[in-house]
């Protein structure tokens, strides 16, 4: 994020020009200063000796998170974003890797931080981030409002921080990019060590190659830990554009930022772009928004959104090929995007790409190896990286030795200079299963067939705050007033089948189905959720009551 | 203008300690090309009871297109895997991290239920 010295250039130049959108709350570059100002304040105050090496951050993108990144770079203090999903044992080893210590936290996320077993050492400040919002006073928490009361930072603290885009002086300040795990349950997260003064060059790659300029209004729909839809966000502020922070799983509210903010350019990842182009809110984004450049992570992209997109949006959408170790490496305009192979792109300004064959030798156009990047975006290496387990190769590129990464990826050039992506090096990577609960659940289906006192069921595995992982099983009774067996019946199957899952049984008037048999789980969910949830809190009040 | 080829002439082999391993990649890109479905993923998983599969998980378009989409993802598996069991699942929405990579067990966990009903329906027959 860019630093307080550029915050204050802008503010400068152009006070009441909005810097920072984020839900009902909007910063001019005077006010964005003056935050910056105060939480840095805050937070030299609150730190031994002014600053710890590094920071993790743990919320969605909002004013907030700019604004502590902000002060973090300010500061000199490595901040990295981190991924709640996979749960609490990716967060664990996250937060064990990198020994944050200051700690960011949505407060919709204390309680899965709080689940994670703390890394050895001194326990990390908290700072809980809800714009006014209060929390108990606990040992080691402070609230971002209790931040923003400190009185403005007039001096920057001692540090080598002072010059906008300088380069880290410690070996603790390294600059981490999240590396999420594959998804299949199998790995952790792991950290890419950016290298040092990376972020000025890519500046003006990006400036010159997309034409990025102080007007442009920029969406941000992607996550922090998304490290093109960060580095972004970062260009068109350090540029005095406006960031306009917006929800990535709210289509109908994404589509009316787009249009009343006056978005030009933007960020987004793959399943809120999909999710915005399937809501009827984006039919007419083509006539009203004034978007020039959408940009977003293309290797899981189909054709189905390149081709909407290309109806709904226009002629904007970018489709870039980014990784934490690697920085934006490829991009494909919308233009060819319409009739490029899926998994293709050209390469962006700043890195090269060359095919590896099995010796390390660059291959000829049409060939397919290894492929692997250079530049001045691509990693120093993995922080957990042991010696000898090193990802890179020297290779000969136009006569000069060049030190590239090799990705995980198989691909060749195409005839038209097109870079194109068709595996993985590594091959299939197995999904880690219970298989054990896996083979109860197909249990439960046959069981529940064969119950004679239900008239149809419909099982579905949910993953809710409010319930965890959870079984919910809707049916409907054999006649009125016969819903007491059914549930009798449902409640001890599931117990049966699959103690390790709390199960929900609730009875309905209807099971939707499409017109193929499938149960239309989203629409008897939206349905049910919200009884079961209040009927849940309610056993829990009674519970706590009752043992109180 | 540099002759046109076909690269898969050139492909490496890939690792053969996982039976759907070849042609999982190309039909991976299959799925992306299809434009009669809205998202298409494959997933090779061994189901209880069943064994290993290429789990074919698609939103369709709408209710009136998933016959259709079916049928499509089906015939690409066929194409780029014909040996192996395959099995499509109408889904509502598959869920993905930030970088659009499914997130795989979430996903299977979801359409588990679906998938132990459809393998004791007839309609699993027609896969």
């Amino acid at each position: 994020m860019i630093k307080l010295d550029d915050i204050r250039r802008h503010a400068a130049a152009g006070p009441d020009r909005t810097a920072l959108v984020s839900g009902r709350t909007r910063l001019s570059w005077a006010d964005f200063e003056d935050v910056v100002e105060r939480v840095t304040a805050g937070l030299a105050a609150r730190l031994p000796g002014g600053r710890v090496p590094r920071a993790a951050l743990l919320a969605d993108a909002r004013w907030e998170t700019a604004v502590a990144m902000a002060a973090c770079a300010t500061l000199g203090i490595s901040c990295t974003a981190l991924d709640p999903t996979p749960g609490t044992d990716a967060l664990t080893r996250a937060l064990g890797q990198i020994r944050p210590g200051l700690l960011f936290v949505a407060e919709g996320q204390l309680p899965l931080l709080d689940a994670c077993p703390l890394p050895e050492g001194p326990r990390a400040l908290r700072i809980v981030l809800e714009a006014g919002g209060e929390r108990p006073d606990a040992p080691g928490t402070v609230t971002f409002a209790q931040l923003r009361t400190a009185e403005p930072l007039r001096e920057l603290p001692q540090s080598d921080s002072r010059e906008s885009h300088d380069s880290h002086g410690s070996h603790d300040c390294l600059d981490l990019a999240l590396v999420p795990g594959d998804g299949t349950g199998t790995g952790g997260p792991r950290f890419a060590v950016r290298p040092l003064a990376a972020d000025p060059r890519q500046l003006v790659d990006l400036v010159d190659e997309f034409g990025f300029d102080s007007d442009d209004i920029h969406l941000s729909a992607a996550p922090p830990w998304e490290p093109m839809g960060l580095v972004l966000t970062r260009t068109l502020l350090a540029l005095g554009g406006t960031a306009v922070m917006a929800p990535h799983d709210a289509p109908e509210e994404l589509a009316r930022i787009i249009t009343e903010e006056h978005v030009t350019t933007g960020a987004i990842d793959p399943g809120a772009l999909t999710g915005l182009l399937a809501h009827p809110a984006s039919e007419t984004l083509a006539r009203t928004a004034r978007l020039r450049a959408l940009f977003t992570l293309g290797r899981h992209l189909g054709r189905w959104s390149v081709n909407t997109a290309w109806e709904r949006l226009g002629p904007v959408l970018h489709l870039a090929e980014a990784t934490p170790e690697t920085g934006i490496t490829m991009v494909m305009p919308p233009e060819e995007s319409l009739v490029a192979p899926a998994r293709s792109g050209r390469p962006t300004l700043g890195s090269t790409l060359v095919v590896l064959g099995e010796d390390d030798a660059v291959l000829p156009d049409g060939r397919t190896g290894r492929l692997a990047v250079s530049g001045h975006q691509v990693m120093d290496n993995y922080l957990d990286a042991l010696e000898g387990d090193t990802p890179f190769a020297t290779v000969r590129v136009d006569g000069h030795l060049q030190r590239f990464f090799l990705t995980g990826d198989l691909g060749h050039r195409d005839e038209r200079g097109r870079l194109v992506v068709t595996g993985r090096s590594t091959g299939p990577v197995a999904l880690a299963r219970d298989t054990d609960a896996d083979a109860a659940l197909f249990r439960l289906e046959s069981d529940l067939l064969n119950l004679p006192c239900l008239r149809d069921t419909a099982v579905m595995r949910v993953d809710v705050p409010a319930l965890g992982d959870a079984l919910i099983v809707a049916f409907i009774a054999v006649a009125v007033g016969r819903e007491g067996s059914g549930y009798t019946a449902l409640s001890a199957a599931c117990a049966r089948r699959v103690p390790s899952l709390p199960a929900h049984v609730i009875a309905v008037d209807t099971i939707p189905y499409s017109p193929t048999g499938r149960i239309s789980t989203t629409e008897l969910l939206d349905a049910v959720v919200p009884i079961i949830t209040l009927n849940h809190q309610l056993e829990q009040s009674m519970h706590g009551e009752l043992s109180a | 203008m540099s002759r046109p080829y076909a690269p898969e002439e050139h492909e490496p082999r890939m690792p053969e300690e996982d039976g759907l391993g070849p042609g999982l990649f190309d039909l991976e890109r299959e799925l992306l090309e299809l434009p009669c479905v809205r998202e298409a993923v494959v997933l090779p998983v061994r189901l209880p009871e069943v064994g290993e599969v290429a789990l074919l998980a698609f939103v369709p378009l709408g209710y009136g297109q998933e016959t259709a989409g079916r049928r499509a993802v089906l015939a690409a598996c066929g194409r780029c895997l014909p040996g192996a069991f395959a099995h499509a699942v109408a889904t509502d929405g598959i869920p993905r991290g930030a970088s659009g990579a499914v997130r795989s067990g979430l996903l299977l966990d979801q359409l588990l239920p679906q998938i132990a009903r459809d393998l004791v329906s007839p309609f699993s027959m027609s896969d």
